[in-house]
């Protein structure tokens, strides 16, 4: 079962795959100075544009961490885990009335 | 506040995920018990993140266990080191 399917649970959630490739951290490579630059260029060729692209409204799934830095740091942009995701949607079926 | 880290401890930031769950009775729930792997980075950097895993499985009628003293090997792998992380 994979992340993309148990995205597309929650009723009217539709999950687009995005083609970025890797985000440009490689876990901890890109946090390290002298790979700073290097790893600008990779998140610029697809990830960055592509979620700049999005409407503020669109929910960034990320599951890896220092994905989700890359995200922050670079655009300003927050990424949320599955299980984030998936909460917030049980929570707002519970108690929603 | 420098005198904190040299004494050798760090301060905890945020909790142990499994300090969270213990709030809760673990072993009442309709389907049973999963296994939550909390490893360093999740009690370290995002403890929230484990919170919600847990309140996520338990609205799920989920119970969860925690495997004491797991490390993940997340570090050794980031570093390529896959036979230290595998062990």
């Amino acid at each position: 079962m994979s992340t993309r399917h148990v995205l597309s649970f929650p009723e009217n959630q539709e999950v687009e795959l995005l083609p970025t490739g890797c985000c440009g951290m490689a876990g901890s490579f890109g946090y390290e100075r002298k790979h700073y630059k290097i790893s600008q260029q990779i998140a610029n060729l697809v990830l960055f544009p592509r979620v700049l692209a999005a409407k503020d409204s669109v929910i960034i799934a990320s599951n890896g961490t220092s994905c989700r830095h890359q995200l922050k740091d670079g655009i300003e942009r927050t990424g949320l885990h599955t299980v984030e995701i998936m909460y917030d949607s049980l929570a707002q079926k519970t108690f929603k009335s | 506040m420098a005198k904190k880290f040299t004494q050798g401890k760090f301060p905890f930031v945020g909790g142990l995920v499994q300090k969270y769950a213990k709030k809760y009775p673990q072993n009442q729930f309709n389907n049973g018990s999963v296994y939550l792997f909390a490893d360093e980075f999740t009690n370290y950097n995002e403890v929230d993140l484990g919170k919600k895993a847990v309140l996520l499985l338990n609205e799920l009628g989920f119970g969860i266990k925690i495997p004491h003293g797991v490390i993940s090997g997340r570090s050794y792998l980031s570093k390529g080191m896959l036979i230290e992380a595998k062990k």
